[in-house]
């Protein structure tokens, strides 16, 4: 019979069976933070009526750990405000951006990780200057003060 | 009419005019806190490209037409079943998409002005299959036929299934083949099918741009007899014992739901398609393997019930369930044309051991692929 005995005796057995799916679960995906200006947005954004993508753009790292540097981001349906992305994307993709500019400041949670999070079509019109630059993925957007 | 009454309408006409951007700009600066969108035009080149663009981004914008243009497209809907210059809504509940539509009444490409000039589609994808043949692997295209091609039935009463609406891209594939590349005909099976067994399960769903998940079936049949042909049974590696279990599948429309026709689920209800989903030798379902012999590269014909639900159920999977053996894949939406060849010339790793790359992309994207037709160099 259960006894609440041999109930809390099993306790740590059971604690150890579930530990992995509880570790697979919650495994995060690293972040980056970064203040960086828009510095190119290199063509057109393609129309996302039919096909979600996300756009690639050039910033500019001011300040913090990748200061000066230049990167690559790719921007899920960069058309469409970040609070309005209304699809299964909006629990990744975030943020008060409203639009895409040059030369705006940006506040961006980024992932260096772009592939797990969006396995879809990436429009990255800087392939053919530079393929092997790590294309980062943004998860948030914000306009930066003092732009 | 006297003066006073010309000079109140001429102020209620410009008023019109001037309301709708006065309004925009002060939205922009009080509610939404940037800058004034119509100054980008100061920030460009003032090229036509530039300004062609800067006008789209101006009626994407636009507040007043945002909340207007639901209304609009209710109106247009039920007063004349229209859905927009993207879709066409047709017969017993079906709706095309306009671009298939138009590649279909369009020239041959070579004959059209392109967007991308220089990209020929054909010297692309010659070029593709030469870099391949240096690495020992082999390409098979496969233009995937749109739903006017094969099912036009609903689109105008009088036409039916024939090869002669697919008249352009048989063309080119002719093209191709002359240029010693191997392309693989869905189109005079799929015709056939349709043609004489219209008793069978449709091939295409009504109201959205893809296959049922029958004619994902019949094509991974059709295709899987070329692949072996071309391969050798005994290439084909890993061995595996994958089976497939049938389940149905409720699917929103996609080309309602481009149209943003407010409220189309109620016009174009989700359709049930059955789908053969593809499980391994524990149950567990279809999943890739980099170590195949195989890769695919596709697009939303490949993905769809593959990734989308029911999953391990779209055109890789059977193509794997009838050749026994899983295949490695890159898929991108839209992309088949340019992107899909990016993704993999960044992870040339995946390249490893293959004999054989399955290319199938949308016919329409001939003309209308994303990002055109750019040649790619593999080892860069």
């Amino acid at each position: 019979m259960f006894t609440l005995r041999t109930m809390r005796s099993l306790l740590p057995a059971l604690a150890l069976l579930l530990c992995p799916l509880v570790v697979e679960a919650k495994k995060p995906i690293a972040t980056i933070d970064v203040t960086a200006r828009l510095v190119k947005i290199p063509g057109k954004f393609p129309a996302d009526d039919l096909y979600d993508y996300a756009y690639v753009m050039q910033y500019q790292v001011e300040g913090g750990a990748m200061d000066k540097q230049t990167i690559l981001v790719a921007h899920y349906k960069p058309r469409r405000p970040r609070a309005e992305i209304g699809d299964d994307m909006q629990k990744v993709v975030g943020g008060s951006l409203k639009r895409f500019e040059e030369g705006a400041l940006h506040r961006l949670t980024l992932t260096a990780s772009m592939r797990e999070v969006w396995k879809g079509a990436v429009v990255d019109e800087f392939f053919d200057t530079d393929r092997k630059s790590k294309r980062y993925f943004c998860l948030k957007a914000d306009l930066a003060e003092g732009k | 009419m006297s003066r006073a009454c010309c000079k109140t309408f001429a102020f209620i006409f410009l008023g019109i005019i001037f309301a709708v951007p006065l309004f925009q700009g002060v939205w922009e600066k009080a509610v939404e806190g940037e800058s004034l969108r119509v100054l980008g035009v100061f920030r460009k080149v003032p090229s036509e490209a530039n300004l062609r663009s800067f006008e789209k981004e101006l009626e994407e914008s636009c507040k007043v037409a945002d909340w207007l243009r639901p209304a609009y497209r209710q109106l247009r809907w039920l007063l004349m079943r229209d859905l927009g210059d993207k879709a066409v809504a047709a017969a017993d509940g079906w709706a095309y998409y306009g671009p298939n539509i138009r590649y279909l009444g369009e020239g041959y490409f070579k004959t059209l002005k392109s967007e991308n000039p220089g990209e020929d589609p054909a010297a692309t994808i010659a070029d593709f299959a030469a870099q391949l043949r240096r690495r020992g692997i082999v390409l098979l295209v496969v233009p995937v036929p749109s739903k006017p091609s094969i099912a036009p039935e609903h689109l105008r009463r009088g036409l039916v299934p024939s090869l002669d609406l697919s008249v352009h891209t048989r063309r080119f594939m002719d093209e191709l083949r002359g240029q010693g590349v191997d392309v693989f005909d869905l189109f005079t099976p799929l015709v056939r099918e349709q043609r004489e067994h219209p008793d069978r399960p449709r091939l295409y769903l009504a109201a959205d741009t893809h296959w049922t998940g029958d004619g994902v079936r019949l094509a991974a049949t059709l295709l899987a007899e070329r692949v072996r042909a071309m391969v050798g049974a005994d290439e084909i590696l890993p061995r595996r014992n994958f089976r497939r279990e049938t389940v149905t599948v409720s699917r929103r429309p996609d080309i309602p739901r481009m149209s943003r026709l407010p409220g189309e689920a109620g016009a174009f209800p989700p359709e049930k398609t059955t789908a053969y989903r593809v499980l391994d030798e524990e149950g567990e379902p279809y999943a890739d393997s980099d170590e195949s012999r195989i890769l695919l590269l596709g697009d939303s014909f490949s993905r769809i019930y593959q990734t989308d639900e029911p999953e391990a159920a779209g055109l890789i999977a059977n193509l794997a369930y009838e050749l026994q053996t899983p295949l490695a894949s890159i898929v991108n939406d839209g992309g088949a044309s340019t992107l899909v060849r990016q993704e993999l010339a960044r992870n040339l790793e995946i390249l490893q051991d293959k004999r054989i790359v399955i290319w199938a992309f949308a016919e329409r994207d001939l003309r209308f692929g994303m990002k055109g037709w750019a040649k790619i160099a593999l080892d860069e």
